[in-house]
């Protein structure tokens, strides 16, 4: 048990060393959601639409795409490098390997970009009051984001992540439908504690049994 | 000398392709093993059904006990974005620093412990793969052409390294085009 | 005991045998079921009140709609057959069920465009029900690509099988989209539980019309399968006698 959490921690720390010493892959989506968010603006008339609006428009396929870009070779590189073979062969599944990708993932990609989308929605002056329901939504909406865009990438790892993201793209749409239709309510200052638990619940449904179906789906590649 | 495995009647067949037929082995603790044949002779399909990472399409194989093993293969799992020491504390498990340095100095690896992995040449990249026979305590050994890529000089040491494991008790099955000078069961594919 | 059961009818070889049997019986059930259905529905039944005659593309539109959603349920059952027991036959029907269905739903989106021009002056709706169809639609043609891309068919049947498990969670979404949102699209007209909301003369032919496409749907799968079968299983002996 005490092997099994020392192996589990060093996986952990290796997994965020190695995304911390690959600086393009965290820092990147980051600056590109950056630049769309401030260009955006630049695009529209803006006496016809408001920034705030504008603002709730933009960011679900906003944060779709950056997190499509971010996470596009999370598996390639260790699977052509035999990294993955190497923990299959340690482990003898690949549940801890997927699963410390996804916190590492989480905490050096998600919660920036989400940091990054609450400063843009201060500066497309959308209401103040909207910030916390706005925080968790993004955090829940990342999650289920990354977990199906990991399934997809693990699917075709040989084919290109294109065909990963054509792949999950319709199951991930019912998640897109999800929240946007959660900040229609938030707009219209109707309160979504409901859309949050289910969105909670989802999410961590999505990390609990994505995290198996894509373990499994890597092992498959392997054979 | 403990059996290990038993390897019986082994086949592997890809869309009706047969890639290994009736393939059988016993595998035993102080032992070394050679599986030598042509390219898509089916050589790392078997280390891989050894290793339970594919099924095989028949046959089974018997363990008669749960064992350590290290596998290293044709891909090179370190990271061309870190640096040599980076990646080896990433890459090996419980070994001890000391062991770590003197093997690095066999291998003439030790003055590029802060080259970043990318520079280093394809023979310098295999020796780095290869440290874990050195530094790591396994049952058993695994691996696919380890002397692919190494000069004469680093392939004598590599082979004077298994003969040592071989001599500790463990077990070592390598792959290869073409016999290699060494005592051990040859099984040919 | 219930692999055993199952493997009796895991076997291409008596799968084929069976439908050469049974193709011809229900090809043409579904036919003369179609005949009366359309007939009677096209020409029998009454005018509807709101929509006058265009009301009768629901003898296609719901058949296939309803299909649709089905098929998917039926691949998603041969899936878990496939990975838990390794039953090759399974995979071989998710991809001819999987062809059957594309075709169903594009017919659904189709029918249900052409019903909505005259009825709601759009062909086309961003409402749930719709755009849920469309995204089965897309589900379809993923699993199709996905197969057709990997040399390795064992592979491919297993990587479909685990994406047609992963993708029945959008079945649900799109069975209580009505409920979910208040959209354009009419509420469903048929329940399991409810008596049904529209006059018995217009609702037998549409049960006729529903049966007539199961039939249909069943010799097609004959068919599709019988091909896949036939491709994959090529190089074995028992292929050269069946020929």
């Amino acid at each position: 048990m005490r092997d099994t959490q020392t192996m589990i921690l060093k996986q952990i720390k290796d997994e965020q060393f190695k995304l911390q010493k690959e600086i393009r892959s965290w820092l990147g989506p980051l600056i590109l959601f950056s630049l769309i968010m401030i260009a955006f603006p630049l695009s529209i008339d803006l006496m016809n639409i408001g920034l705030a609006e504008l603002f709730l428009n933009i960011i679900i396929i906003t944060i779709l795409v950056t997190n499509y870009l971010s996470i596009d070779d999370v598996f390639f590189e260790d699977f052509y490098d035999g990294t993955i073979e190497q923990s299959l062969i340690k482990d003898s599944n690949l549940y801890v390997y997927v699963a410390c990708k996804l916190m590492i993932t989480v905490l050096m990609k998600i919660l920036p970009l989400t940091l990054i989308s609450i400063v843009f929605a201060i500066a497309y002056k959308v209401n103040v009051s909207f910030l916390p329901d706005l925080c968790l939504l993004f955090i829940n909406m990342q999650i289920i984001f990354v977990n199906m865009l990991f399934f997809g990438n693990a699917i075709s790892i040989n084919k290109g992540s294109t065909l990963g993201l054509i792949l999950v793209m319709p199951i991930i749409f019912p998640a897109v439908i999800l929240f946007g239709q959660a900040l229609t309510f938030l707009r219209l200052e109707i309160p979504i504690f409901s859309i949050h638990f289910m969105a909670t619940g989802i999410s961590i449904i999505a990390c609990i049994l994505l995290t198996f179906v894509t373990a499994i789906t890597l092992k498959l590649h392997l054979e | 000398m403990t059996n290990l495995l038993d390897i019986q009647n082994i086949s592997y067949s890809i869309n009706s392709e047969k890639i290994l037929r009736n393939v059988s082995l016993k595998i035993q603790s102080n032992m070394m093993y050679q599986f030598i044949g042509g390219n898509g002779a089916g050589k790392t399909t078997l280390l891989k059904i050894i290793l339970e990472i594919m099924p095989p399409s028949k046959g089974k194989i018997f363990k008669h006990q749960s064992f350590s093993k290290k596998y290293i293969g044709h891909k090179i799992p370190l990271k061309n974005y870190l640096t040599l020491d980076e990646n080896l504390k990433i890459y090996l498990n419980n070994f001890s620093e000391t062991k770590l340095i003197d093997t690095l100095k066999k291998l003439n690896l030790y003055d590029k412990r802060d080259t970043k992995f990318s520079s280093l040449s394809y023979g310098q990249q295999r020796k780095a793969a290869l440290i874990p026979i050195f530094v790591e305590t396994h049952e058993m050994f695994l691996l696919d052409e380890p002397f692919s890529g190494l000069d004469n000089a680093h392939i004598e040491i590599i082979k004077k390294e298994m003969i040592s494991l071989v001599g500790d008790g463990k077990t070592v099955i390598f792959t290869s085009h073409i016999p290699a000078e060494l005592e051990c069961e040859t099984l040919r594919l | 005991m219930l692999k055993n059961f199952i493997n009796q009818f895991a076997s291409p070889k008596t799968y084929l045998k069976r439908c050469d049997k049974y193709f011809i019986f229900v090809f043409s059930a579904g036919l003369i079921f179609l005949a009366v259905g359309w007939i009677w529905g096209i020409f029998y039944s009454p005018t509807d009140a709101e929509q006058g005659d265009v009301y009768r593309i629901i003898y296609l539109h719901v058949p296939t709609s309803i299909y649709a959603q089905l098929i998917y349920w039926i691949m998603a059952f041969w899936a878990m057959i496939h990975l838990v027991w390794r039953v090759r036959l399974a995979a071989y029907l998710i991809k001819a069920a999987a062809y059957i269905g594309l075709l169903s739903t594009f017919l659904a989106l189709f029918s249900g465009s052409i019903w909505g021009i005259p009825t709601w002056g759009t062909w086309w709706q961003w409402d749930a029900r719709i755009t849920s169809t469309l995204i089965l639609f897309l589900m379809y043609l993923g699993l199709i690509t996905l197969h057709n891309s990997f040399n390795n068919f064992d592979k491919s049947d297993r990587l479909m099988s685990i994406l047609v498990i992963v993708g029945t969670i959008n079945l649900p979404i799109i069975k209580k989209s009505v409920d979910w949102w208040s959209t354009l699209h009419q509420p469903a007209s048929i329940t399991l539980t409810k008596s049904p909301s529209i006059d018995i003369t217009m609702f037998i032919p549409l049960m006729i019309s529903i049966i007539a496409f199961g039939f249909l749907y069943i010799s097609m799968g004959f068919l599709m399968s019988k091909i896949i079968i036939l491709t994959r299983e090529k190089n074995k002996t028992w292929i050269d006698q069946y020929v």
